[in-house]
């Protein structure tokens, strides 16, 4: 009987009913089969939309997306690939460097992977293909760079998981640089020897002059300024993470406004999508509260801690068992659902087993990643391939081989846990 | 009474719009005062949540409905026919209309409570249940777009059904 609203919430989900009514219709349905009346019910319906919204480092949710849409509507994104381009024109595979770059910075900036793939494709994909790019390096370049923006601060994933889980934002945010530059080196890597092995993929190199690439340069050094100083106030802990978010996105803004790339048009455009997409995640917040009253109410997160204490498996077992669910789930569902979905179980089990849990908010950030980029669905596969107008089997083969970077990082991760984790424990 | 909720609904988004700027201009004002010159906005902390949160979100609902910023996990619906994926789709809008319905009352409730027990901020004497009435709006348009869309969920041309946020 306890696990019939788990069943309700499956087909619930199976059924198209949206994310956040499953994820409340389950729990109202688990409330009611604990014994609880229809006050009861009312009353937890009636203090939680309030009680979630209400909440001080939830604010660090809109900011954060306001920034990204900032950044996103003032042309950002395409200053960044070609400054990365202009430099990196001359090397085989350029190109496809330049996106990994441009979109983790572009990352720096937002937080929003979906928003980065549809902007990268449709700024870099057609330069690629003008310079005889294939459509599967294109679309994987571009789809496993979108995935930067999951690790980089600031990541609205990552405030979730701090959210859900109770862990310092701060620390999370800032535990996701390091893994996140791997990822980049690993990205660039792969497409280095993806050219080499197979020339015809990126057949084109072109010299730009020394003059041209100081000046894309020029166009955005403000917003790496801001991205310094972003990671530097979350680092230092001199503002937290509601104010930096809130700053962040003052100063994107005024970039924008500034250097002529963001009209008043363009902002009211930016906060629209602002208020509509958080709006969508704090109904989702809201399911998974209303779920959550009935996970604590059963103890099913503790029973499951015994059971697999009682099994004395090893951990490391444990946690695999983790990335693979976690891994194939996430080729279903969207990063935040997912994460607000699995959290309630998972994570009373990691920090049981003794496992960090900043440490997990990175691995799995990563594990969210990786079916974001991979069949049969994969939400930024299907974003690269309509905003690109590339194939999903050119976009699938493409991310299917540099997916290589972030199956060697997440490998990496579990053999050196530090790797995630000596910024955060030299944060104040 | 299509009209009138889709005044309401832009007159709503832009409140929250604004709202959204507020918070940003304030909780930066709020930042910069407390670093650099030890002087804090009285009340910001509280008017950020109580007031200008709770705008952004629930004033925006009507409108993130209206846009089709639901995600769901459409994989299997889609492999249905015409004729099982509408009475799905039939089925799926009543649960949300309910779940909904039940939110409305139960936060209209609340608000009522709030009033009635005339609870206020804690560092300034505002009341608080302006914002509990704000939820409650809120959910109360979005749940009456989502009972008027029941008519147009055969004609394929219900909100709750048009994933421009997806979901797989």
């Amino acid at each position: 009987m306890v696990y019939l609203p788990f069943l309700v919430m499956v087909v619930a989900l199976l059924l198209g009913v949206p994310i956040a009514f499953s994820l409340a219709t389950a729990g109202i349905v688990g409330i009611y089969l604990l014994g609880g009346d229809l006050n009861v019910i009312l009353r937890i319906l009636g203090t939680t939309p309030f009680g979630v919204t209400a909440e001080y480092v939830l604010t660090t949710i809109p900011m954060f997306i306001l920034m990204a849409y900032f950044s996103a509507s003032g042309g950002l994104a395409r200053d960044l690939f070609m400054a990365g381009a202009n430099w990196l024109s001359r090397v085989k595979g350029g190109l496809a460097i330049a996106t990994v770059f441009a979109c983790g910075i572009f990352g720096a900036m937002s937080g929003a992977s979906l928003a980065a793939a549809a902007v990268m494709s449709s700024i870099a994909m057609p330069e690629m293909r003008r310079h005889g790019y294939s459509d599967e390096l294109a679309a994987g370049a571009i789809g496993i760079g979108a995935t930067l923006d999951i690790l980089i601060p600031p990541s609205v994933g990552m405030v979730i998981y701090g959210i859900s889980t109770q862990t310092s934002i701060g620390k999370l945010l800032i535990a996701g640089v390091v893994p996140g530059i791997i990822v980049a080196i690993f990205l660039t890597a792969a497409i280095l020897v993806w050219v080499r092995v197979r020339p015809a993929h990126a057949p084109e190199t072109y010299v730009v002059s020394a003059r041209e690439r100081w000046a894309s340069l020029g166009r955005i050094w403000s917003s790496l300024l801001l991205i310094v100083l972003v990671v530097v106030l979350l680092y230092t802990g001199v503002a937290t993470p509601t104010e930096v978010g809130a700053l962040g996105a003052f100063l994107a803004g005024a970039i924008g406004f500034l250097f002529g790339r963001l009209t008043w048009a363009g902002a009211l455009d930016a906060v629209r999508e602002t208020v509509k997409t958080s709006a969508l995640i704090f109904m989702i917040l809201i399911g998974a509260t209303v779920f959550g009253y009935y996970m604590a109410m059963s103890k099913i997160p503790q029973q499951v801690v015994a059971v697999v204490t009682e099994m004395n498996l090893n951990r490391w077992v444990v946690m695999i068992g983790i990335v693979v669910t976690y891994f194939v789930v996430s080729m279903f569902m969207d990063e935040l659902p997912l994460l607000l979905l699995t959290l309630q179980l998972t994570f009373p089990l990691i920090t049981s087993l003794g496992f960090d849990p900043v440490w997990f908010g990175v691995m799995s950030m990563l594990m969210v990643a990786m079916g974001l980029v991979f069949p049969p669905v994969g939400m930024i596969a299907f974003v690269v391939s309509s905003s690109g107008n590339v194939s999903l089997m050119k976009v699938y083969t493409g991310t299917s081989i540099l997916m290589i970077a972030l199956v060697l990082t997440t490998a990496l991760l579990m053999v050196f846990p530090q790797l995630a984790l000596w910024l955060p424990n030299t944060m104040k | 009474m299509q009209r009138w909720l889709d005044g309401c609904e832009r007159v709503l988004t832009l409140v929250a719009a604004l709202a959204t700027f507020a918070m940003m201009l304030l909780t930066t004002a709020d930042a910069v005062g407390r670093y650099l010159f030890n002087r804090p906005i009285l009340a910001a902390y509280e008017l950020t949540t109580n007031y200008l949160m709770v705008a952004v979100i629930f004033l925006a609902l009507p409108y993130a409905y209206r846009q089709g910023a639901n995600i769901r996990v459409t994989f299997l619906v889609d492999r249905l026919g015409r004729i099982p994926r509408l009475a799905v789709n039939h089925a799926v809008q009543v649960v949300s209309i309910l779940y909904c319905a039940a939110l409305v009352f139960a936060t209209f409730q609340q608000t009522r409570h709030v009033l009635t027990t005339k609870t206020t901020f804690v560092t300034l004497d505002l009341p608080l249940w302006p914002a509990h009435l704000v939820v409650a709006v809120g959910l109360f348009l979005t749940t009456l777009m989502m009972l008027i869309d029941l008519g147009e969920v055969r004609k394929g041309r219900s909100s709750l059904f048009t994933d421009v946020g997806g979901g797989g």
